[in-house]
């Protein structure tokens, strides 16, 4: 499993956003790899829109008395989501507070609060652009995303918390210029779904038969993509819940003599906003049984589950299974694809395992817990196998 | 076989359905379990940043929400992910 992780994270698939030919290549991958279990493997093309792309280094820059200090991107500053294009870097004096009189050509400092406001009144008044405070993650990033608001007319740019509160200082008493550029825009693509029909070790044909149990095993592929110039491996989120289903269904594959309906989903564009499996769910027969994994990478205490849709008798058998397997397990949101699923009216589940260095340089393979990826395929497994048996329960 | 390694669920099992919202993070609303990750990602984190994954851990980015006296001194972003 962790060498799943270590090459899905790898240089070649360049952070696997979706529409990217390291993302399709990771699809290639993982494809074969199921053709090796055996599997039917079908790819599905699916159109996505309103990606965010970043196509440059974003710049950020103040200038105080002739001294300029240069920021670093996503340490000390980053694109928002709702920016405006600005693809070179503008300089414009920097005012304070977005209620001021004439904000026009000018930077704007917008105050704590809500930042929608101030970018309306920035746009109103003409402002070159807002800098608004973000805070980062424990190790001092800003993680990426490619999928958010609507796009203002304003470039946008997210200033770390005790730098937005150092510039305030300094303009209270001085004048101080900006350079910023906002090399963001949104691009449409194509996504590519993976979906893989498995054999039993009774050689069942993978052919649907009646009344047997209907499983589906989920995790998505894609990841946010690397920035120009610097890597985001997304070893957590999720290459390490992919590494986990893949483990399961080989194990499945080669164990279950039980009639049973076995498919494994690896779904892309979740980043983008779970738009592989609104594309995959349409698609299945209603009495599909789903279960998604969205980070397998560090189990603290718990691993967060999410139910929707009619999962009452599937749910009860995760319970029984995490209690074989001794894995803990807790009510968390899971906000992935698994509410795509429960929202097409299939009985739904998401299951979280922990995501280090989330949608940062830091995701790292050297992060995900060989521990954690062998509890989440050994609780995947032991649910599979209980609803195929389910006298065994 | 006795269950001595705490394995299963902590909690009543129907929690699962309605799970507690990943924190409200920055201070703003938190996703309802019936948001899809587009949903989420528009309305739970900052007003902007929140997308599928980040709420499928427990607090943002799997890091426990800020306090909210931190979230309202940094403009609603401390401890939620940028």
């Amino acid at each position: 499993m962790l060498g799943t992780v270590r090459k899905l994270a790898g240089d070649d698939y360049t952070g696997r956003r979706v529409g990217t030919p390291g993302g399709r290549d990771a699809a290639a991958w993982l494809a074969e790899q199921l053709r090796e279990l055996g599997a039917e493997v079908e790819l599905v093309s699916f159109p996505v829109a309103g990606v965010r792309e970043l196509y440059d280094t974003p710049v950020l820059e103040w200038s105080v008395g002739g001294q300029a200090r240069r920021l670093e991107h996503r340490r000390e500053f980053v694109e928002h989501l709702a920016s405006a294009e600005m693809p070179q870097p503008h300089t414009a004096p920097l005012t304070a507070d977005a209620d001021a009189a004439d904000v026009r050509g000018r930077w704007v400092l917008a105050d704590a609060g809500d930042w929608a406001r101030a970018c309306s009144r920035a746009e109103a008044g003409g402002a070159a652009g807002v800098l608004m405070a973000r805070g980062t993650d424990a190790e001092g990033w800003m993680p990426k995303m490619i999928a958010g608001p609507a796009t203002r007319a304003v470039p946008v740019i997210g200033l770390r918390t005790d730098l937005h509160r150092h510039l305030a200082d300094t303009l209270a008493h001085t004048a101080v210029q900006v350079t910023g550029s906002t090399p963001l825009r949104q691009v449409a693509v194509d996504g590519l779904n993976i979906h893989a029909r498995l054999p039993n070790a009774a050689h069942h044909t993978p052919e649907a038969g009646p009344g047997r149990p209907r499983v589906l095993l989920t995790a998505h592929y894609d990841g946010v993509g690397d920035d120009p110039g610097r890597r985001l491996p997304a070893a957590a989120d999720n290459a390490s819940g992919v590494a986990a289903v893949l483990e399961a269904a080989r194990v499945l594959s080669a164990t279950v003599t039980a009639p049973l309906d076995l498919a494994v989903a690896f779904l892309d564009a979740e980043e983008a906003g779970a738009w592989g499996s609104a594309h995959h769910a349409r698609t299945l027969p209603p009495e599909t049984a789903v279960i998604n994994l969205d980070g397998a990478a560090q189990l603290h205490q718990a691993a967060s589950v999410e139910a929707g849709g009619p999962a009452h008798a599937l749910l009860a058998t995760l319970d029984q299974a995490a209690w074989l397997t001794a894995v803990p397990l807790r009510a968390g949101a899971m906000a992935s694809d698994n509410r795509r699923y429960a929202a097409a009216g299939l009985a739904a589940i998401g299951i979280g395992m922990g995501m280090p260095g989330y949608q940062t340089p830091a995701e790292t393979p050297e992060r995900v817990e060989a521990a954690t990826l062998a509890a989440a395929a050994r609780l995947l497994t032991a649910t599979v196998w209980l609803i195929s048996c389910p006298s065994s329960a | 076989m006795t269950n001595d390694v705490t394995g299963g669920f902590i909690g009543n099992l129907d929690e699962a359905f309605t799970p507690p919202a990943a924190g409200g993070c920055c201070g703003g609303p938190a996703a309802t379990p019936e948001a899809t990750a587009t949903e989420a990602a528009a309305t739970s984190c900052c007003g902007s940043q929140t997308t599928a994954s980040q709420t499928a851990v427990a607090g943002c980015c799997g890091q426990a929400p800020a306090p909210a006296s931190e979230q309202a001194a940094s403009g609603g972003s401390a401890g939620c992910c940028g």
